[in-house]
């Protein structure tokens, strides 16, 4: 009986030393995708397509890092930090902020590599796959163009940098700087075989890259490669086609209602192709309640800090809201911290008479106090007009600074449409007095925008035109977009670079990022000193170009990438 | 010396459970090998005998039986002498005789075929007084908490005549007055007592804190202390019993050395744990844990303290040796509790205990109204402050006009709202009952534990609550086999919408959740439609559940043909389920998420083993083979758009169908992990005084690639008991001396699952949508590159040590010193983003540790009625970089100051600016600087290359995050019943060492304006000397969350307990409980620390950045998200029925 039992044990023991196989060990990766086996077919390389028109919307959203994303637009002749630090901080003050350890030319540099990687992955992997041609031609462009662009950009912004093409194996630490001008010239060869390769707007879905955006990229990237008459003709091509045209009548959700074509532009609902829209080269999308959708905090940065803005109730002798309740209203713009904050040569200095781009429907510049009792004097009055804005006092410098000036509304959305755009939580059930329903919270909006649009493409060829000392053609080109506006005509005697560069201002406020367009024609240090009364007293001629973040140049420690001279 | 059976079968019940049961086997052990002297040779005959309480008269007539000798005595003589407790298989009979008359006060003669049995010579003359004389002593022996011990030795001082106590703590011995009995067992201090009038002595014995008789827990088995080779410590559970921690190893702060433990803010959060220093980089640096001889990988918190019978720590390559490639960081062994007391009695202990906690730092609450209005004014300096002289304030500033319109409203009527006191608990609290049984029979014993710990935090709805139940059973259905389970269930209950502290702290006073006028609570704040906070927290609901299952069962096999072969099998299953589901509804539109989660574990381990001893010669042997499978799996949903919320989180359905989604995350979705392995271990003991162990183990895991699947670990270790030499025996005041050296190495599995392979991340997240109403569509995205180099880190380590006893063991100790070498060690190394990826795990740093390591235990005072007892452990570690990527150059590593890293000093300092002070108003600020941004209220800070500017040239090394040493002072005092106890605890940095970055968590101007925060020395005109900067502005170029880096030295008065224990009389008179004592104990009653904020010990959540991406360097300082550590005061009550 024992001797049974411990046979028994035996084998039990034998059984369970032996049940072990090598394969015990092999790795089994039950929920993780690899290259090798999620790039394969068209859906698969669909999501990775995915992937870098969200990297791209995430920067032009906001959705990084907040403040390098309004770098982008301030510490320029647009507009610069609304925030009242002292001693003054993010890029108010160049020359102590915009050091290689700061984070604003780290981030963006950061951003558009990873797109450059993505892309990279997506350009390699296509030839080998098992698509048709038709989708690997799609691919592939898409994948060129986003390149090219980010690589544009980093051109535009820090001057060469270094070039990388290739799916990586393992990580490099022996970079080395390209030339500007070899970075266009890439980005030259990619955009031409996109180009190619690409449908026309007319044939994709909203949204996709195509033909002409592609040759709107080339056209910048053809005016810095100094090669001004393909840049001409690149141009030519986007404007001539004839699916893509400037919109000059009132169209789409808002037509109806009081307004101008100019406004239309930035209704929300009004931006894609399929609605109607024949100017947007390509617009970036997001939907409110979408998982795959971000919002963009553009609106809550531009707009002013209204909440704060008080006045002194004559009655009463005591500080009171201008607006009721001292909360925003959807008839004027959605909510605002004043973090962006325009210059006053773009505010008051470049318009002219008639200009629907400078309209109330497009810039509020007034608005009527609300915030008091309704037997007060002040009531209904207007914050301008009447008077207020002039007795705000030295002390209470934050209200002119931060808490009231102009109000762009191209990033919000008009009222009733709020719920749409934000969701249900930003409205209250208060209206106010002077009209529109009160707002509660919410800084992201769901509101399509564009990438580019076709006036900006009559403007690179104006500068083309420009550049080859056409100045009549570039008046020409300036005069399309002008007269869509009901601007008075440019004559072809006071267009010059700075001409064109005030131009984009009225045409492209908020829409361009100013930064880019600055650095790219070497004119941010003239401009900024000129215009900014901010980061103006401090920037430097070396300011014309960011510096190489200097976390890449201490990782990369196996070659030398040189920095920007003056850092 | 006659070789024992018994200790064969000793060895064979390897069960750690069976720790009380061994030493009572032990003990008998010990007392026979002392009584036996004589061998004896050319019998025949193979006598057998098993004694136990037998009266001497059938001892011999049992001999005679055997022997077949005849016999001749006068039976006056066996008349009142000692029962015998003789267990001697196969023997002769001279030995058979030596053993039944030892202590007997008789002796034999043989002559021929017959015995003769005689009262000895030298007693002969007096024997008839003698036993006239002589008395029945009995008694009892407990020990400190009134649990009987069985088994312990009871000797008459100066002859050989002894007994054992029985299964109930009773003994029976002849003694007569003048006499002195010697009580002793195993892992207790002896105590001697002279018999005087009196019949009955009941008696206390006291655990030895260190004994080297002591047996623990090794890994696959367990050795006496005295015969282990390498570094192991036992860790001191006596503590535990009386404080209310609901982790056990919250317990042993600054009780071991060489063991770190942080602090737990949280309730039912596990405390970060260390040994020894840092050997990993990037790995972890947390010990394994092994329970009951199975790793364990859930939380601790989930395993009931008054479960657990010992932990033993292993710390040096030789000793953790055993867990190969998981052991450099140390081993943690934990043992439940197994049935104890005697056969067929059951012993029924109840515990429960009471506690009140309170914030240590009060400061630290948020501003009310006026620190508010004056932050507000601080900020706004240039307004508030008359322009003439800038400490006056300006008459006509008017803070309202920075607040908004309702907050302006109630400051002016002065009506604020006290949201600490609306979002906390007025009385924290933790209450804890335990009731266990246990007991055992000849073939069976068992220990059934219940727990019931209830947990009320500070924060509102911060709560844990854990109902734990333990069964372990252990049974011998044959001789040679023994079955067992060791089994438990614990739930335990997160659930509760807790808000953050940052959430509390972020609330402005005045902004009220009540109406001004009415003073009646409000839905949502005036002229709103937001809830209020507290609104928010009614409405959401959020349940958070696990259920952890331990099943471990073992077989095991004594094998009948070969003496000492042991077999045993361990079959672990640990199976958790966790359940988090959650309701959010901070507005009309709700969201909620169900997560369901399980992890089972899964180990199976054979163990082969070996013991016996060959006259001098011993050998212990143990092989193992052994695998383990992890396994996980889980799904999260989540909803979003839920206005129809009374179902809350039951309904998921019912939110946005477009918002509906199930979550990508690779915590939640199924993994899997295998590792396999096979280990030797031979120890070799020669005469008891010389003793060598070998270890290789040999380990492979998934989750490195097929070229470095596989790591051998091998080690050596040596000990020398030099007690046992003969020059040291009559060294009187040495009670026990030996020496231990080792050298091994051990590894970190620091590279986990997946790590190895190209990894796409793929998810709605990095996704997009195309078209108005187009719907979402997934991105995939390259989130890590492949990487098959990636390998073991090793840690090679030489270790030696000293265990020493002195004075009767009045004083005993050990001494260690170690050094080790990391090697291979994994790191992430920085790379240019322009390859898509900021940084790439390598396997090339090198780490050297070196360490000191001091345990004393000291009693001063020993008596009767009173004795002071001290115990004192030191630990002092140094570690230094050797390499950091394989170039032996520095690595400065971007812009966060304790990344990086240079070769010759420590691991983790830190490098940044130098502060020298603070700009003051009247300072002359040179121009360059002022151009930077500096200005009063900013930091000066040392320009080291002398540029006039400050850039990161300026950085330099400020000092290491490591201590220089921590120390722990731990009292007792006993006077009759009252026992009191106390515990210092202290960990120093030195010089520049153990620093911390309290400040780095600090809100930027712009939030710090807009938001409420507590109150801190930030730099006003009217405070020059403060620590940190203004609050309304920094300088660009050192960035918003730099500041000053502090000391985390402290002085801790970690635990205080005072313990009643009710007098035997008393008990005896009340015939309810065998045991009961009361106690009241505080912790954390003071700290003193230069430190600002939370508390040094404790640290930040694991990856907290700062602001800007910063890590926190260690200690938790002004950090909006912290978590006050409490002072705990518990009354307690400890009874056995």
């Amino acid at each position: 009986m024992k001797k049974i039992n411990f046979i028994y044990l035996l084998f039990i023991l034998a059984g369970l030393t032996t049940a072990c196989k090598k394969s015990f060990l092999d790795e089994k990766p039950l929920s993780i995708y690899t290259p090798d086996n999620s790039l394969q077919n068209a859906t698969q390389f669909q999501h990775a397509i995915n992937n870098v028109y969200n990297g791209i919307r995430n920067i032009y959203m906001g959705n990084m890092n907040l403040d390098t994303y309004f770098g982008l637009y301030y510490a320029t002749d647009f507009a610069f930090n609304g925030t009242d630090y002292d001693p003054a901080a993010k890029l108010n003050a160049y020359k102590a902020t915009m050091v290689p350890s700061y984070f604003i030319p780290e981030n963006i540099w950061t951003a558009f590599y990873k797109i450059i990687t993505n892309c990279n992955l997506i350009i390699n992997r296509v030839p080998a796959s098992a698509m048709n041609d038709a989708d690997k031609n799609s691919y592939l462009g898409q994948a060129l163009f986003f390149r090219a662009y980010s690589y544009n950009i980093l051109a535009n912004l820090y001057g060469g940098v270094p070039l990388e093409l290739n799916e990586l194996k393992e990580p490099r630490y022996d970079y080395t700087r390209a030339t500007r001008e070899a970075i266009y010239q890439q980005c030259k060869t990619d955009l031409v075989q996109a180009a190619g390769l690409l449908q026309n707007i007319d044939s994709v879905k909203d949204g996709v890259v195509n033909k002409q955006i592609a040759q709107h990229i080339l056209t910048e990237v053809l005016i810095s490669l100094k090669d001004y008459d393909g840049a001409i003709a690149s141009a030519t091509a986007v404007i001539d086609y004839p699916g893509v045209s400037l919109m000059t009548e009132r169209f789409g959700t808002h037509a109806s209602q009081p307004g101008d074509v100019y406004r239309d532009l930035f209704e929300y609902g009004n931006q894609n192709y399929s609605t109607g829209n024949h100017e947007g080269l390509l617009v970036i999308q997001t939907a409110l309640n979408n998982a795959s959708a971000v919002g963009d905090q553009t609106a809550w940065a531009v707009v002013p800090s209204l909440g704060g803005l008080k006045i002194k109730e004559t009655d009463s002798k005591t500080k009171m809201n201008v607006l009721y309740n001292g909360k925003f209203v959807d008839s004027l713009s959605s909510n605002g911290i004043g973090w962006i904050r325009p210059t006053a040569h773009f505010l008051y200095e470049i318009w002219g008479a008639g200009d629907i781009r400078n309209s109330s429907y497009n810039i509020v510049r007034d608005l009527r106090i609300s915030g008091v009792p309704a037997s007060s004097p002040d009531y209904g009055k207007w914050y301008v007009k009447d008077g207020y804005k002039d007795k705000v006092l030295p002390a209470d410098f934050r209200d002119t600074i931060r808490n009231f000036y102009p109000i762009i509304r191209k990033a919000s959305p008009s009222a009733g449409d709020f719920i749409a755009v934000a969701g249900p939580s930003v409205l209250t059930d208060d209206t106010n007095p002077f009209g529109g329903t009160i707002l509660n919270g919410a800084s992201k909006l769901f509101l399509q925008k564009y990438f580019a649009r076709l006036a900006e493409t009559y403007l690179f060829r104006a500068e083309a035109y420009l550049d080859k000392g056409n100045t009549q053609k570039a008046a020409d080109d300036i005069n399309v977009v002008r007269h869509r506006s009901h601007a008075a005509p440019a004559v072809a005697s006071e267009v010059n670079l700075d001409y064109i560069l005030d131009e984009r201002l009225r045409e492209l406020y908020l829409e361009e990022f100013r930064s880019v367009t600055l650095t790219r024609l070497g004119k941010l240090y003239e401009r900024d000193k000129k215009y900014n009364p901010v980061s103006g007293k401090t920037i430097e001629p070396y300011h014309n170009l960011w510096p190489i973040p200097a976390t890449e140049i201490t990782n990369n420690n196996e070659a030398t990438l040189d920095q920007n001279e003056g850092y | 010396m006659i070789k024992i059976d018994c200790h064969q079968r000793l060895h064979h019940s390897t069960m750690v459970r069976a720790k009380k049961l061994l030493m009572m086997r032990l003990t008998a052990m010990l007392l026979l090998i002392t009584s036996l002297q004589v061998s004896a040779k050319g019998f025949a005959q193979k006598i057998h005998l098993h004694l136990s309480n037998a009266k001497l008269k059938s001892a011999l007539e049992i001999i005679k039986k055997q022997s077949g000798y005849s016999f001749l005595w006068n039976p006056a003589i066996l008349e009142n002498r000692p029962n015998i407790n003789v267990v001697l298989p196969d023997t002769d009979i001279k030995s058979a005789l030596n053993a039944c008359l030892a202590g007997t006060g008789l002796t034999y003669r043989i002559n021929g075929n017959v015995v003769i049995i005689k009262v000895a010579p030298a007693q002969n003359m007096t024997a008839t007084a003698a036993v006239q004389q002589q008395r029945s002593i009995h008694g009892k022996v407990t020990d400190t908490t009134g649990k009987v011990i069985a088994g312990a030795t009871v000797m008459v001082k100066g002859s050989k005549r002894g007994t054992l106590t029985g299964a109930d703590g009773s003994y029976q011995i002849q003694a007569e007055q003048g006499d002195i009995l010697v009580f002793g067992f195993v892992g207790y201090e002896s105590k001697e007592i002279t018999v005087d009038q009196g019949n009955t002595l009941n008696v206390t014995l006291t655990e030895q804190a260190s004994s080297l008789n002591d047996l623990v827990v090794i890994g696959y088995g367990t050795a006496k202390r005295s015969d282990v080779t390498g570094s192991v410590v036992k860790a001191d559970l006596k503590v535990q019993e009386q404080s209310p921690n609901p982790n056990i190893m919250s317990s042993l702060r600054g009780t071991v050395p060489g063991l770190t433990v942080g602090q737990v803010t949280k309730a039912g959060s596990d405390p970060t744990l260390m040994v020894r220093g840092r050997n990993s980089i990037s790995g972890t640096t947390s010990p394994l844990i092994v329970v009951d001889g199975l790793i364990y990988r859930g939380s601790l918190t989930s395993i009931n303290p008054s479960d657990i019978a010992s932990i033993d720590i292993l710390k040096d390559a030789s000793a953790a040796a055993v867990y190969g490639s998981q052991a450099s960081n140390g081993v943690v062994l934990i043992t439940t509790k197994s049935g104890a007391s005697g056969i067929d009695q059951l012993t029924v202990n109840y515990s429960g205990e009471y506690s009140t906690q309170q914030m240590t730092q009060k400061n630290m609450k948020p501003a009310n109204g006026a620190q508010e209005i004056q932050k507000l004014g601080d900020w706004y300096l240039s307004e508030s402050r008359d322009p003439n002289d800038m400490t006056k304030m300006n008459p006509d500033w008017d803070p309202s006009t920075k607040l908004g319109a309702e907050e302006a409203e109630n400051y002016k009527n002065g009506i604020e709202a006290h949201w600490w006191d609306l979002m906390t608990n007025a009385h924290p609290h933790i209450q804890n009952h335990n009731i266990s049984i246990s007991g055992k029979s000849r073939k069976t014993k068992f220990y059934m534990g219940y727990g019931y710990l209830d947990q009320m935090n500070l924060i509102m709805n911060d709560t844990y609550r854990r109902n734990s139940i333990r069964l372990n059973l252990e049974t011998k259905p044959f001789d040679w086999l023994t079955l067992g389970a060791l089994t438990s269930l614990s739930i335990n209950d997160f659930s509760g919408v807790s808000p953050t502290f940052s959430d509390i702290i972020s609330l402005d006073p005045y902004t009220l959740p009540f109406d001004p006028a009415t003073g009646q609570m409000l839905e949502f704040y005036k002229n709103t439609t937001t809830p209020t906070a507290l609104e928010v927290l009614k409405r959401s609901k959020d349940k958070d559940r696990n259920l952890n299952f331990i099943g471990n069962f073992f077989a095991s096999v004594d094998f009948p043909f070969i003496k000492g072969l042991t077999y045993r099998v361990n079959f672990g299953n640990n199976y958790v389920y966790y359940n988090r589901f959650n309701y959010n509804a901070p507005n009309e539109e709700a969201t909620a998420y169900k997560t369901y989660m399980s992890d089972y574990f899964l180990t199976l381990d054979n163990i082969l083993s070996y013991k016996r001893d060959f006259g001098v010669h011993g050998i212990d042997v143990t092989l193992l083979y052994g695998a383990e499978k992890n396994m996980h799996d889980g799904t999260s949903t989540s909803a979003g758009g839920i206005t129809d919320g009374s179902l809350s989180y039951n309904r998921l359905d019912v939110g946005d169908p477009a918002r509906l989604t199930v979550s990508n995350s690779l915590s939640v979705l199924p993994w899997q992990e295998q590792s396999l392995y096979q280990m030797a271990r031979a120890t070799y003991t020669y005469n008891k005084k010389y003793i060598l162990t070998g270890t290789v183990r040999r380990d492979g895991f998934s989750g490195f690639s097929d070229a470095n699947k596989w790591a051998v670990f091998p080690s050596l270790a040596f000990a020398w008991r030099m007690k046992q030499e003969k020059f040291l025996q009559n060294v009187r005041q040495l009670d026990d001396l030996k020496l231990r050296i080792s050298y091994g190495s051990t590894g970190n599995r620091t590279v986990g699952r997946y790590q190895t392979l190209a990894q796409m991340n793929v998810g709605l997240a990095s996704g997009y949508l195309y078209g108005s109403t187009g719907s979402a569509e997934l991105g995939s995205y390259l989130n890590q590159l492949p990487n098959p180099s990636l390998k073991w880190e090793t840690t090679r380590s030489f270790n030696t040590g000293a265990d020493f006893s002195l004075f009767n063991n009045r004083l005993s100790g050990s001494l260690d010193l170690y050094f080790s070498n990391s090697v291979n060690l994994l790191n992430s190394r920085a790379t240019p983003t322009i390859t898509g990826f900021n940084s790439f795990l390598i396997n090339i740093g090198k780490i050297q540790n070196r360490g000191q390591e001091l345990n004393i235990t000291a009693i001063p005072v020993e008596g009767k009625d009173f004795s002071w007892r001290v115990s004192a452990n030191f630990f002092r570690n140094r570690n230094k970089i050797l390499d950091i990527d394989g170039s032996k150059e520095d690595l400065i590593n971007g812009a966060d100051p304790i990344l990086s890293y240079f070769i010759g000093q420590p691991y983790g300092v830190v490098y940044d600016y130098k502060i020298t002070g603070i700009w003051q108003l009247d300072d002359d600020i040179p121009q360059k600087l002022a151009d930077q941004g500096f200005k009063a209220g900013q930091y000066k800070i040392e320009d080291k290359d002398g540029d006039g500017i400050i850039t990161t040239k300026d950085k330099q090394i400020l000092g290491k995050l490591d201590p220089s040493y921590s120390l722990g002072l731990s009292n007792e005092f006993t006077y009759k019943g009252f026992d009191l106890k106390f515990t210092l605890n202290t960990v120093q940095g030195g010089k520049n060492g153990y620093l911390g970055n309290p400040g780095v968590m600090l809100r930027n101007p712009d939030n710090t304006k807009s938001k409420n925060v507590f109150v801190y020395d930030y730099w006003t005109p009217n405070n020059p000397d403060a620590r940190y900067r203004s609050i309304a502005a920094y300088v660009p170029v050192i960035g918003q969350d730099f500041g000053p880096y502090i000391s985390r030295s402290f002085v801790r008065l970690q635990d205080v307990t005072l313990t009643y224990n009710l007098s035997d009389k008393l008990i005896k008179n009340l015939k309810v409980f065998k045991s009961a004592s009361i106690y009241v104990n505080a912790q954390n009653l003071f700290t003193i620390t230069d430190w600002d904020g939370w508390d040094p010990e404790s640290s930040a959540p694991s990856g907290e950045k700062s602001a800007t991406g910063l890590s926190v360097a260690g200690g938790l300082g002004l950090d909006l998200n912290g978590y006050p550590v409490m002072k705990n005061y518990s009354v307690g009550v400890n009874l056995s029925f």
